[in-house]
């Protein structure tokens, strides 16, 4: 089954879930914050002839980039910010746009999973950042309740900032990040 | 096609023919191995007690070559560890991608040993050089 | 074997990795000309005084005791596995186990290569694989270009700060509840 996302004045987006590929025109760059409207189509797509087009990208591209646009920075409307939530992996974030915050909050949920509130408190960063790392990492089918592993509120409390800006404060860390310019 | 060193069985009998020699010239001789360059072991004259032997001789002249090699010095011609209980003496096989690692006991001067093995090593390349 | 370890250090290295290449004689294991047998070694200048110290050491078994010396000296490990090999899955974690100790004392990340030639095991087959088998493991697994730099900085932060995070975080453990 190919699934056809079009957003509104751009190519359409062409999905295969079964090959974990999807296809457009369209660069990552184009790709719309809060479009007012986007048309999916589940049928077969007719005429799609993906010989014309490069080898099919990853979807976890597309599905990282829709969590973080999606939803105007709230909550996915299936996520509970009372719950934890923890990760089963890592998104294959040699092939997905990223930032240290998403790494840091990738870090942190795979060892320790968190609520979204205490997420939020974590990381010393605004809601909407964290709900949209968040809503990613649930398109990506990462996030999971775990039962192993929880947090005292008081440890949240006392964590080092995991800012949201791409320069973390001092460590060895910043210092290497600063060698690579990243 | 040529097999691998530690399969070829002319070079095998060379190597056992070469390694009794060594063993009959010096009775101080406590071990002794032929090895690949990529840690297999051709023949030994004992048994090596953990099968390790082979895979570290390789890397210690890997490491040797790489050492002279970082300080311009020319091609490494031998490694000695000496310790209490003996000295290990391990050169390549001049032209070939063999290492020759011995065990000398403690009563072995460091001049017979490397003597003996530089020796071994020569008369190994000739028998090798000499059937190709 | 032949997943790519030397090529990466020399992705990542700002100095001429020191190699120990020695002529392959076990083709039929990895049909590549040469193979590693001491180990590689590369270094990650971050300032005058410090430095990211980076070994490679072969993955065939009869270099175990390379192994046992590193991994008492290792703050962490990037672990390669050779998509293209037998059963890499299965390679993946017998590493991981035998190198549990560094894993605990610092961290430990996967780096699948060759994946554009073998597309199978999937990341998630190798995620499930470690749910399964080490549920008490946290270690990412990322496809990588052993010859792409920006993919293996990406790699090494994510291990760096795994290790980081865990330090910062093990003040307290509580049961569930």
């Amino acid at each position: 089954m190919i699934v056809k996302l079009h957003p509104d004045s751009l190519p359409p987006y062409y999905i295969d879930f079964a090959r974990r590929e999807f296809l457009s025109r369209a660069s990552m760059a184009d790709f719309p914050v809060d479009p007012p409207f986007v048309r999916v189509e589940t049928e077969v797509a007719a005429g799609v002839d993906d010989s014309e087009w490069p080898t099919g990208r990853s979807v976890d591209r597309l599905l990282w980039a829709i969590g973080h646009s999606a939803f105007g920075g709230q909550l996915a409307p299936w996520l509970v910010p009372s719950v934890r939530y923890g990760l089963t992996g890592w998104p294959n974030f040699t092939e997905i746009e990223h930032t240290m915050f998403d790494l840091r909050m990738t870090a942190q949920l795979s060892n320790y999973p968190l609520t979204v509130t205490q997420l939020i408190e974590v990381s010393k960063t605004s809601p909407e950042a964290v709900h949209r790392v968040v809503n990613a990492f649930s398109l990506l089918g990462v996030l999971e309740e775990p039962t192993r592993l929880v947090v005292s509120p008081s440890v949240i409390a006392s964590a080092p900032a995991q800012s949201a800006d791409s320069t973390p404060k001092g460590g060895f860390l910043a210092r290497l990040l600063n060698r690579w310019g990243r | 096609m040529k097999p691998s060193a530690h399969q070829d069985p002319t070079l095998i009998a060379h190597g056992r023919a070469v390694l009794d020699e060594l063993s009959a010239s010096c009775r101080s001789l406590v071990y002794a191995t032929l090895v690949s360059d990529d840690g297999f072991e051709v023949v030994s004259l004992t048994e090596d007690g953990n099968g390790r032997m082979a895979s570290m001789s390789s890397s210690m002249q890997a490491i040797a070559e790489a050492v002279t090699h970082e300080l311009k010095i020319g091609p490494s011609e031998y490694v000695i560890i000496a310790s209490k209980l003996g000295h290990v003496v391990q050169l390549r096989i001049p032209n070939q991608a063999l290492v020759l690692s011995s065990l000398f006991g403690i009563n072995e001067t460091l001049g017979k040993a490397l003597s003996a093995s530089r020796q071994s090593a020569a008369q190994l390349a000739s028998l090798i050089t000499g059937r190709s | 074997m032949g997943a790519g370890k030397t090529t990466a250090i020399q992705s990542l290295s700002d100095i001429d990795v020191v190699r120990t290449e020695a002529v392959n004689s076990d083709r039929e294991t990895v049909d590549k000309p040469t193979t590693t047998v001491a180990l590689d070694y590369g270094e990650i200048m971050i300032g005058d005084d410090e430095k990211v110290r980076l070994y490679g050491i072969p993955g065939q078994k009869r270099f175990e005791f390379m192994w046992q010396i590193l991994k008492q000296r290792a703050v962490g490990m990037l672990l390669f596995i050779n998509n293209d090999g037998p059963d890499p899955i299965a390679e993946m974690l017998e590493f991981l186990s035998y190198f549990e100790d560094l894993y605990q004392r610092g961290g430990a990340v996967v780096a699948v290569t060759r994946s554009d030639i073998s597309p199978t095991p999937t990341l998630d087959a190798y995620y499930s694989a470690l749910a399964s088998a080490r549920p008490d493991m946290s270690v990412p697994v990322f496809s990588v270009d052993a010859r792409n730099t920006e993919q293996l900085k990406t790699a090494l932060i994510a291990l760096i700060l795994n290790v980081e995070t865990r330090e910062a975080m093990q003040t307290i453990e509580m049961p569930n509840g």
